[in-house]
């Protein structure tokens, strides 16, 4: 692996007795990574302390070769990276081209290349005519556009993107993933993206970090994280499935029945003959409409991490105890 | 000509970035271009400006058209009396632009406030603080710009037209006389105005620190002025102790001024060095706020 | 079944601004995910469900009441607003124990009532602490405690899991199912779609202050017949599979993936490919690895519907 884009040993952060960072090591590689954790698990302190806005109680961090938490690096690390905030945020009065380029001007463009920069990256998130429009009446999906601009002013090698997706519609939200993974896969951005919606992460990330009370409890490839784990297969059937499920014992294979209807098919070794199933499911006269082996995805990952059973009906095909729902149940009246 | 596609969508930007940027500039001209934007109010704020800056023009021109005797004949000898006279209502150069300044010190101060009371309240209230704080800016740089947005009006308002006057005085007094004789004034006219413009602009920007809008923070500049002039004068009545017109900011300016032009009313009971007193400690007062303030908004981003 | 909520050419303007034009739609008791664009009229529908407006036009009946300022409906109704709608001086247990004493209980019952629902959402905690230092997610479950607390009949719930953490939303969305499951009607609105179909497929699709489409997001799919229904493979010998397949007459595309190895297929009839598929699959002996059709999925519905 190359050059890790931050480097951080041994980070902490009180805040008073509080310690919202708890002294941990991070490598995070390049390229688009996700950030992830529950609320008041010390990731809006880890991007602040990145940014040079806080100074760690202990610990160093480096951002591609900046030091952050010493005071002489404290401004210049941000010439090299983009910060998305997570709320709403624009220059009073000002218009989307006004706001970008006064932006970049402050990070030290000249006027010129500021007022070029500007237009280009407005240009890339596709704010038109409205970028001479005061920002007060921007859409919720146009202001988050215009955020994500002003972080791409001055062409930073990290972006920090916080929430991107937030409050945004569908549409909005797929025109924000499509950019953000353009910048991350296509134009080669290193990227720190939190999210509370763990969909965006794995659509966008190759990578993946999870935080949780101040410390790293999972990190590693997402291809890797939800790589799929035995010879476990998820079928789909349509029409008489008993037969089809009486069938596939005959010929030696485990069945049970999976979430939302569908069927788990154990295979003996640990790689799974579909012909089989097809051939089966021919003999049985059922049709298939879902077939593939069963991956864990991000959020099963992810709550598994921080330490929560991941529930059943989940969109994905988890283990099937329903046990985690008793939990909120139990002290129904 | 080779043939070559350009359909790149993002393009990286290949320029650099300025050794010494003045990052502050770029604020203060970014917020001062702000202020522009709306015509009817600065219309409206700047027109007793403009009327109190043209009467002081005008006596000092007519002093000096009087002296030289262009307009009257000098040497007839009822002439000489009346001109005598009206010079002396007109009053010199210097205790006309004291007089402006006097005169204007409301407004300018009204005028700064308007411009600079939303400059850090809306920064709040809109997040931008996220934003200015994601850039290599550090918080005296953003203090300054901010300063200089807001102070650029109060020396359109204060500053420019007692040059205006000193300009006025230049090319009318006879030989250059008033250029040569008194240019001490001159420095110590933008002096002056430089520090009330000064005082005005931290106390608007401490006040729009501590509210989350700009309304909030007119009614509590207006509120604080009203309030601490109206207290001093009740208590200096009261207890009849001229030092309580200490907390009196218009008082303060007034004798500053009295004291740098040379008219130092004998009656005052209170010494200069107390009023000098009293407006370094607003400025401490405010200066420390302010630190404290934009701190915050700092590690908020 | 009896439908629980009946509009009839339902309209409401604010001024001149339309914010639900000529509604019609039954919903059934059960779980209902109310989806559209940003300012689509999801919100203004909501409002009136609850009575907190007057329809402008058309009629409208929930659980067989007329709602706006009915004092008879509001008791078997929950709200859970989009906006912050929290009173900060007080704590969780008080604001809940509050909006239970506006109904009418007395205040014992009223703050039993008010604990149960807090523990239910995971408060128990926090709830002797005052809501001003609530996270975001914390005051979204004090709104949603306050909308189950009375064990209303029917909860609407606007945007319920905005700015809620992973955790916080797997914990709301499976208090749903179980309330859901327990015969209480839900309406839900959400922008996030895959969370809308993980907890019911019915769904009521608002675009303009319009109905756009209405029902089981499968059938939904199925009656959008211009669109061709994708599906994707991928296989040890993907183009020997892909030859095959265009063999069939309803199978009108077939796209290879070099880079990843997908093969994408378009088919204008998904139940004939479906049943074809085995027979093929078990001649061709291809090695399939996988087979999923995503574009039945509500993501895609919405995005042929609204674009």
């Amino acid at each position: 692996m190359s050059e890790p884009v931050i480097s951080i040993r041994n980070l902490v952060k009180c805040y008073g007795k509080i310690r919202a960072l708890d002294g941990f090591d991070l490598d995070i590689p390049s390229g688009p990574v996700g950030l992830l954790g529950p609320n008041g698990s010390g990731k809006t302190t880890l991007l602040k302390l990145l940014l040079g806005l806080l100074v760690p109680t202990e610990g160093e961090a480096t951002v591609l070769g900046f030091r952050p938490t010493q005071r002489r690096d404290r401004l210049s690390v941000r010439t090299v990276v983009g910060y998305m905030p997570e709320g709403d945020c624009i220059l009073p009065g000002m218009s989307a081209i006004e706001l970008v380029s006064t932006l970049a001007r402050i990070t030290g463009l000249r006027t010129e290349d500021a007022m070029t920069r500007a237009h280009e990256v407005l240009d890339y998130v596709q704010l038109d005519e409205e970028r001479y429009r005061p920002t007060d009446g921007y859409s919720t999906g146009m202001k988050q556009r215009l955020k994500l601009a002003q972080a791409l002013a001055h062409d930073p090698q990290l972006l920090l993107l916080d929430e991107p997706t937030n409050g945004l519609d569908p549409k909005g939200r797929r025109q924000m993933l499509d950019l953000v993974e353009d910048l991350g896969r296509t134009q080669g951005k290193n990227i720190l993206l939190c999210s509370h919606l763990l969909q965006d992460v794995e659509r966008t990330c190759d990578h993946v970090v999870v935080l949780n009370e101040g410390g790293v409890v999972e990190q590693g490839k997402v291809s890797e994280l939800t790589a799929a784990k035995g010879a476990l297969l998820l079928v789909e059937v349509e029409g008489e499935s008993a037969r089809f499920i009486e069938q596939l014992q005959a010929a030696g294979l485990q069945t049970s029945e999976g979430t939302e209807g569908g069927l788990r098919i154990q295979w003996p070794d640990a790689d799974p003959d579909a012909d089989r199933v097809f051939e089966l499911a021919q003999q049985a006269g059922v049709a298939i409409t879902q077939l593939r082996q069963q991956r864990s995805s991000l959020e099963d990952v992810f709550l598994r991490a921080v330490g929560v059973v991941p529930h059943a009906t989940s969109d994905t095909d988890a283990s099937p105890s329903h046990g985690d729902s008793d939990d909120l149940l139990g002290k129904q009246p | 000509m080779r043939a070559s596609t350009h359909t790149e969508i993002y393009r990286p930007f290949t320029g650099t970035l300025r050794e010494h940027p003045r990052r502050w500039v770029t604020i203060g001209v970014s917020s001062a271009k702000q202020g522009f934007k709306r015509k009817l109010p600065a219309l409206l704020l700047f027109t007793p400006v403009a009327i109190g800056c043209v009467i002081a023009c005008f006596r000092v021109y007519f002093r000096f058209q009087l002296l030289s005797g262009d307009l009257v004949n000098i040497n007839s000898p009822g002439a000489a009396g009346i001109t005598l006279m009206v010079t002396e209502t007109l009053g010199d150069v210097v205790s006309n632009i004291f007089t402006y300044t006097q005169g204007m010190a409301f407004f300018s101060l009204m005028i700064v406030a308007w411009y600079g009371a939303g400059l850090i309240a809306e920064d709040r209230r809109l997040g931008a603080n996220l934003l200015y704080f994601s850039r290599p800016i550090s918080r005296l740089d953003y203090l300054l710009g901010k300063g200089a947005g807001a102070a650029f009006f109060g020396f359109l308002a204060l500053t420019l037209p007692c040059l205006l006057v000193c300009s006025v005085a230049t090319f009318t007094s006879p030989e250059w006389s008033f250029i040569v004789e008194e240019w001490a004034s001159i420095l110590k006219v933008i002096l002056f105005s430089s520090i009330w413009v000064g005082t005005v602009t931290v106390l608007v920007l401490t006040i729009s620190s501590l509210v989350g809008r700009k309304s909030h923070a007119l009614i509590g500049i207006i509120g604080a002025i009203v309030l601490s002039s109206g207290v001093s004068t009740v208590l200096a009545h009261l207890f009849n102790e001229n030092s309580f017109s200490l907390l009196n900011l218009f008082q303060n300016f007034e004798r500053l001024g009295e004291w740098m032009f040379d008219r130092w009313n004998p009656d005052r009971k209170v010494t200069i060095t107390q009023t000098a007193a009293a407006l370094g400690g607003l400025w401490t007062l405010c200066l420390f706020i302010l630190a404290v303030r934009v701190r915050k908004m700092e590690v908020v981003a | 079944m009896k439908p629980i909520i009946k509009a009839t050419g339902l309209g409401r303007w604010y001024g001149e601004v339309i914010g639900l034009n000529d509604l019609n739609v039954e919903i059934l008791p059960g779980i209902t995910g109310l989806v559209g664009p940003n300012g689509a009229g999801k919100s203004t529908f909501m409002k009136l469900l609850v009575g907190e407006m007057r329809p402008s036009s058309g009629s409208l009946e929930v659980l067989g009441h007329t709602p706006f300022a009915n004092q008879e409906l509001y008791r078997q109704l929950g709200f859970c607003p989009q906006q912050d709608a929290l009173y900060d001086h007080m704590t969780g247990l008080q604001f809940v124990t509050h909006c239970m004493r506006l109904a009418n209980l007395n205040h014992t019952d009223a703050k039993a009532m008010a604990t149960r629902a807090l523990q239910r959402v995971h408060l128990e905690n926090a709830m002797n602490r005052p809501v001003s230092g609530y996270s975001k997610g914390m005051r979204q479950r004090t709104k949603l405690a306050q909308a189950f607390a009375h064990t209303p009949k029917l909860i609407i719930a606007d945007e319920p899991l905005t700015g809620l953490d992973p955790v916080a939303r797997h914990q709301v969305l499976d208090l749903y199912r179980e309330l859901g499951d327990s015969g209480t009607s839900l309406i839900i609105s959400s922008h996030v779609l895959h969370e809308v179909q993980s907890l019911t497929p019915r769904i009521v699709l608002i675009h303009r202050g319009r109905l756009l489409a209405q029902g089981p997001v499968e059938d939904v799919r199925q009656l959008l017949s211009r669109h061709p229904r994708k599906v994707h493979l991928r296989a040890r010998e993907p183009r020997a599979l892909a030859r095959a397949l265009l063999e069939l007459p309803h199978v009108h595309s077939a796209t290879l993936e070099e880079a990843t190895g997908d093969l994408h297929i378009e088919t204008r009839d998904i139940r004939a490919f479906h049943s074809d598929l085995p027979a093929l699959a078990s001649r061709t002996r291809s090695g399939i690895e996988s087979l999923e059709s995503s574009d039945a999925s509500l993501d895609a519905v919405f995005d042929y519907l609204v674009g």
